[in-house]
């Protein structure tokens, strides 16, 4: 299966290009012979459902191919989507065994790409006609938790249909009379579709909505400044209509004005022209050829064993050094010089064994990107840069959800409809950029836009209001002082708000995952030119195998690094040399400390054995005493940040699966 | 509109409050970055007494202290919270009494405070405010960290653990 | 009499932060409670004029209170408050019989705008 996926992976990547050069046969064929290749195995395997799914797929290529269909956007989204089923389909056979998708709805949507091109015509006429009352609302509610599913929009120019029969309206209700509703929103109101929402269910009630400009479709998107228009059918007098509307909060100002039937046609008349350029860029051809890289899989459990030996190693060279230091011997120290800085070169290169190219997790987000500006009715070009930068796994996998959230963010915030931006007179087509770089001992991940910017004035009056910053500090906005205020917890929107935008990690949740890995974020904005997000981050994390013990309710760690072995001490056997506690372990003489003695815990004497952790550095030995043995575990150190730092006997922190601190004992310290 | 900030000398700040033993304090709100309740604090050893240990917030490690023990004062109970103060790029959680409410006075309102007989608060207070029949302690957030701050130095710096270590 | 408000947060400095705001333009906050079981426990008990509930809760969430509430009493009186990008929680919300709602961070004067249109209505 792993060469379906190769094929998948092929296809997705040309799709995206196509995308953008629909033009460029040798992409189309590109995508023809990977859903060829695709069918091809998945017959040799006995996949009905793949081999009828990518059959259909072929059968609109070759349209494209012979110009018998155009390459609408649409078309590509229907692609898109039988290339989604195709891939999970493949997951699925990989899991278990088994195709496990029903392929129905996505063959319906690719035939019936392929059927009207048949008959002679305009091709993909699958205009999703609204039902025979063009307002279907209240706005359609989204059920929270349902799957983001983007329809086919309407091919560009078809929201110019023409304005509905009036005179019939208003014959089919007597007494009533047809009025213009505008209305323009607070400019300040936030959750303006919600607000759009109560205007139309109060109109609603008291009469019916008959057409709105902007669309409804762009109304619930947010795609309109603070104004839109209503015709609505009403027997109610305009005066009741507008003092109902102004009872809405953040409505600024309604005007009801009567329409007669021939007033209403001819403002149709008027705007049932206004085609739209669909405008294409045609970039450089940039065929997408797989890269290849020469490589061994090696299972994660065999490269942990390794990071464990080279900590071993570490440990004996600092002993084989002081050995020679102490006998003297030329050759014994040129060779224990030259040991010591091979074993630093191993633990480097095995460090960088843990370290994965982040495209690992970057070859996710073109399509992410892609389907969340389509949905959002925004032009986007979306570039990644540094895709071969490499970066520990872990922190890698950290930071996949705050990246998404950053992006997102991007597409949201950061870009403006193609309509303002020409007004502004930036390209149509937004740019976003994901760019990953090496600083130094750093990499910098950095989210771009070319938008807007972050309103910093805006920002800050709404801080000051709310009081998140004093007064003082509002006088010297600056972009430290901006980042704050972003990543508050009251300012920011919560974590736990799942499933409406994806997963809705705020920008405070962005910034605490970074910080918790050792990184920092920052923030550039400028006004109309962008905003960029960067995230810094170290190269590896701090991971070590460490023991974890527990005394007196709290857990530690001794990194494993430090430890020779553990045994189980008799109290009885614990002999006193020079007021010093000391055990006997096979004719060594090793001092004894008790753990919650020596952090000040209370201690219970016990007379039943108790554990021992011997730990050596060098050719020092130390026994501590503790309670209970709970295990070997990797854990990520944390630094306990700056009150903290340089505490006697406590080197770091570490979070526990349980969301529970765990110190990490210095045990160097305890030999002193 | 009185919810609009005032120009000049009426410049309004806004204030959190909260119990401490039998005294009434505030702090800044734009201060504050979210009260928590109690949660379970890792106890951290050879530190001062007032450093109560730390606690995972969200992956980080955040140091709590007891502000009662920061102040020499005793603790009066209560349902205790820990108020997560940020100033820069330093955080500390101080475990408190009891948060009352969020109030705004207009900073012409704060008057200089009295000399109090205990040195170790003489810096971290900024003034009083005088309510109606209530009298609130006013802290400087920015001295009560370095306060905590300054404890340490004693001891050494080097913490590096043996295994990630090369020397 | 004042009219009275009952807060529903989980956030105890959101809460103090919108009573704050309800103090000063002379509206009673008669009760607080940190998610949506507590909400309808104290609506029950205290009959606010008017409750500020939260969304996203432990135990019950705002959407849910909501749709108790207004089981037991269809004439109360709720607004939502949201954070951005819960547009669609806030529709469901308003579907289920919320009046209003006010996001965050919380502007005083937009906060005391819904309030008082809420109550006159």
């Amino acid at each position: 299966m792993a060469e379906a996926r190769e094929h998948l992976e092929a296809l997705n990547r040309a799709l995206l290009d196509f995308e953008k050069n629909p033009q460029n046969e040798d992409l189309l064929t590109e995508i023809f012979r990977s859903a060829h290749t695709l069918k091809g195995m998945s017959a040799t395997m006995g996949y009905e459902g793949m081999t009828e799914l990518a059959h259909e797929m072929e059968n609109v290529l070759d349209g494209l191919r012979a110009e018998e269909i155009k390459p609408a956007p649409a078309v590509v989204d229907v692609l898109f989507r039988c290339f989604d089923t195709l891939a999970e389909m493949v997951r699925n056979i990989d899991e278990r065994d088994v195709e496990g998708v029903d392929t129905a709805a996505a063959l319906g949507e690719i035939r019936a790409v392929v059927e009207p091109a048949q008959p002679a015509g305009a091709p993909l006429t699958k205009k999703r006609e609204k039902p025979a009352e063009p307002a279907a609302l209240p706005l359609r509610p989204e059920a929270p938790g349902a799957p983001e599913r983007p329809e086919i929009p309407q091919p560009a120019g078809a929201e110019t249909h023409p304005g509905p029969d009036l005179s019939a309206l208003l014959a089919a209700q007597p007494g009533a009379r047809a009025y213009r509703v505008d209305i323009k929103l607070d400019s300040h109101c936030l959750l303006k579709s919600v607000r759009v929402f109560m205007v139309f269910k109060k109109l609603g009630q008291l009469g019916e909505i008959v057409q709105s400009e902007p669309s409804v479709e762009d109304l619930e998107d947010e795609k309109f400044e603070d104004q839109f228009q209503m015709l609505v059918i009403s027997r109610k007098e305009a005066q009741e209509l507008k003092s109902a509307l102004m009872a809405i909060s953040e409505i600024e100002a309604v005007r009801v004005g009567e329409v007669s039937p021939e007033e209403h046609e001819e403002a149709v008349a008027r705007t049932a022209t206004s085609p739209r350029e669909k405008e294409r860029e045609e970039g450089p051809a940039v065929p997408a050829s797989p890269m290849k890289t020469q490589s061994v899989r090696v299972n994660i459990a065999r490269l942990d064993k390794l990071m464990g030996l080279v900590g071993e190693m570490v440990i004996n060279r600092t002993r084989l050094q002081e050995i020679s230091e102490r006998l003297q011997d030329k050759d014994l120290k040129e060779t224990a010089l030259f040991f010591a800085r091979l074993v630093s070169d191993l633990q480097d290169e095995v460090m960088k064994t843990r370290m994965v190219p982040v495209e690992q997790i970057f070859n996710r987000f073109p399509r992410m990107v892609r389907d969340l500006a389509r949905n959002k009715g925004k032009e986007v070009d979306f570039a990644i840069e540094g895709r071969e930068i490499e970066l520990d796994r872990t922190i890698l996998d950290e930071i996949s959800d705050p990246l998404m959230h950053l992006l997102r963010n991007a597409v949201d915030h950061g870009a403006e409809d193609p309509a303002t931006r020409q007004m502004l007179g930036k390209p149509a087509r937004c740019q976003i950029s994901l760019r990953a770089r090496r600083d130094r001992d750093q990499v910098s991940i950095e989210v771009s836009d070319d938008g807007p910017g972050i309103d910093i004035a805006r920002v800050f009056e709404l801080a000051l209001q709310t009081g998140l910053v004093s007064p003082e500090e509002a006088r010297s906005p600056g972009l430290d002082a901006l980042l704050k205020i972003l990543t508050h917890p009251g300012f920011s929107s919560r974590e736990e708000v799942s499933g409406v935008s994806g997963r809705g990690v705020g920008l405070d949740a962005v910034k605490s995952k970074v910080e918790s890995l050792g990184g920092s974020l920052q923030l550039w904005t400028e006004e109309s030119v962008g905003s960029t997000f960067a995230m810094k981050l170290p190269l590896t994390l701090a991971i070590i195998e460490a023991l974890l013990v527990a005394s007196r309710g709290e857990v530690y760690a001794l990194p494993m690094g430090t430890v020779r072995e553990t045994v189980m001490i008799d109290p009885f056997s614990v002999r006193r040399v020079r007021g010093r506690e000391v055990i006997l372990v096979r004719e060594e003489t090793i001092p004894l400390l008790d753990l919650a003695a020596m952090f000040g815990l209370n201690g219970n004497g016990t007379s039943e054995a108790v554990p021992v952790v011997i730990c050596e550095i060098g050719r020092r030995s130390v026994g501590i005493t503790v309670e209970e043995l709970l295990g070997r575990q990797e854990i990520v150190i944390t630094p306990l940040g700056p009150f903290l730092k340089g505490i006697k006997g406590v080197s770091g922190a570490t979070i526990l699966g349980n969301g529970q601190v765990a110190l990490i004992l210095d045990v160097p310290s305890f030999l002193d | 509109m009185e919810d609009v900030i005032r120009q000049g000398d009426e410049e309004e700040i806004r204030l959190v409050a909260f119990q401490l033993g039998r005294e009434e304090y505030a702090i800044e709100v734009s201060q504050v970055r979210e009260i928590l309740n109690m949660v379970d604090v890792t106890r951290m050893p050879n530190a001062p007494a007032y450093m109560k240990g730390v606690i995972n917030l969200r992956g980080q490690i955040l140091a709590v202290i007891d502000l009662a023990e920061r102040l020499n004062i005793a603790s009066g109970g209560g349902d205790r919270r820990i108020i997560v103060v940020e100033l820069g790029e330093n955080k500390v959680g101080m475990i408190v009494d009891y948060v009352s409410e969020v109030f705004r006075v207009s900073a012409s309102s704060v008057e200089a405070s009295p000399v109090f007989s205990q040195e170790a608060e003489s810096g971290m207070i900024k003034g009083v405010i005088k309510l109606q029949n209530r009298l609130l302690i006013l802290l400087d957030v920015a001295h009560v960290l370095s306060a905590v701050e300054d404890w340490r130095g004693a001891s050494g710096t080097d913490g590096q653990t043996a295994a990630s270590d090369s020397e | 009499m004042a009219p009275t408000v009952l807060i529903v947060d989980d956030a105890l400095f959101m809460r103090m932060m919108i009573k704050d705001i309800l103090k000063n333009a002379g509206i009673d906050v008669v009760g607080e409670a940190e998610n949506g079981l507590e909400a309808v426990d104290k609506y029950g008990r205290l009959s606010p004029d008017l409750v500020t509930m939260d969304i996203v809760m432990p135990e019950m969430d705002g959407i849910e209170a909501v749709k108790q509430i207004l089981g037991k009493d269809p004439g109360a009186r709720i607004i939502m408050c949201s954070a951005m990008g819960q547009q669609p929680l806030v529709v469901e919300a308003l579907e289920a019989g919320a009046k209003d709602f006010i996001v965050k961070p919380f502007q005083p004067s937009k906060v005391i705008e819904t309030v008082r249109k809420t109550l006159e209505e």
